[in-house]
């Protein structure tokens, strides 16, 4: 199980990258990053919203309201330009860590 | 029996209090705990369970009116009822210590004079630590412990002031009275009017100190302690 520090400077990368592959909303998201991490990155589930909500205010996403299949009204996420260039920064921010890391532990340098 | 709707409607109503979760949060909030449920009685939980394991992971309505707050802010009514109480507890602390200090300081001999001023200097220690230990204390002892500790202080401190005022009305009532007995009555007659509004800004400083929001980093796992 990842540590309770590194699952809060993790969310947001994670939450730009969910969101680079398309529409979402939380509970999808959520499920999504818990099927990816195997189960690793377990998230207390009400405190993604807090978080979508500051990504939007600070224009990296946009929401809007939409029917679901079921009938319900959902609020759907949407990756911004701004956050596409936001992602990119945190992006090589995450494998310079994740580099060096590994070559202390004696792996390959990451390709890109 | 279980209700599903009540126990949603209570769950709501729990969440809303306070007015840092807005009612469109909400909308998404119930959104994302009928799908969970439903994912959940897919695998034959029946809907009382589904309920209680989807709330429980959302996180608690306190931890997540806190974590709202963060983004939503504080409206400005419950803001001031925050700080009402504390900025006249204080100004009732400072206003009943200094002028009783002084009165006293008048009113004693040299060596008491020494005697006041170190006492005087004792006390602003304890102000300076408990101010300097705020974070240590409530991260040691829980922030309900730490809010308890201050009051105590400055309700202690306005206690002073009054004893002073006693006390120097007393040593200066062998000599022609300076202040009298007028003041004497009614700082005598204040004290129960005090103790009432004290209990009153305690009862509020207790009910408000939940909703208070501090900036530490995201809380998104904080239930998982």
């Amino acid at each position: 199980m990842v540590s309770r520090e590194l699952i809060a400077a993790s969310t947001r990368p994670l939450v730009l990258s969910v969101l680079a592959r398309g529409e979402s909303y939380g509970y999808a998201i959520i499920r999504q990053v818990r099927e990816l991490s195997g189960g690793e990155l377990e998230w207390s589930e009400g405190m993604l919203y807090p978080v979508l909500h500051r990504l939007a205010k600070e224009k990296l996403i946009t929401a809007s309201w939409k029917r679901s299949d079921s009938g319900r009204k959902r609020k759907y996420y949407r990756l911004t330009k701004t956050g596409n260039r936001r992602l990119k920064i945190e992006r090589q921010q995450w494998l310079a860590v994740h580099e060096t890391l590994a070559l202390l532990w004696g792996g390959q340098k990451c390709s890109n | 029996m279980f209700e599903l709707k009540k126990a949603i409607e209570n769950w709501q109503s729990d969440l809303l209090r306070g007015g840092t979760i807005t009612p469109e949060d909400l909308a998404e909030l119930e959104e994302h705990l009928h799908e969970s449920m439903m994912e959940l009685q897919e695998k034959d939980l029946n809907e009382q369970e589904a309920f209680l394991v989807s709330t429980s992971r959302l996180g608690s309505p306190a931890v997540l009116r806190r974590e709202f707050a963060k983004t939503n802010g504080i409206p400005v009514g419950r803001r001031l009822l925050f700080w009402a109480p504390w900025v006249y507890l204080i100004w009732m602390a400072s206003s009943r210590l200094v002028p009783g200090i002084l009165m006293l300081f008048q009113a004693l001999s040299p060596a008491g004079r020494v005697q006041l001023a170190l006492g005087t200097v004792c006390w602003m220690a304890i102000l300076y630590l408990l101010i300097r230990n705020r974070k240590r204390d409530e991260a040691r002892h829980g922030r309900e412990v730490a809010t308890f500790r201050r009051v105590a202080y400055i309700i202690a401190t306005i206690l002073l002031g009054h004893v002073c005022f006693v006390v120097a009305n007393f040593l200066q009532s062998a000599r022609p009275f300076e202040y009298g007995k007028s003041a004497l009555l009614a700082g005598a007659g204040e004290l129960p009017f005090n103790l009432l509004v004290i209990t009153i800004c305690v009862a509020v400083i207790y009910l408000m100190d939940e909703t208070r929001v501090r900036d530490t980093e995201d809380g998104l796992t904080q239930v998982t302690e």
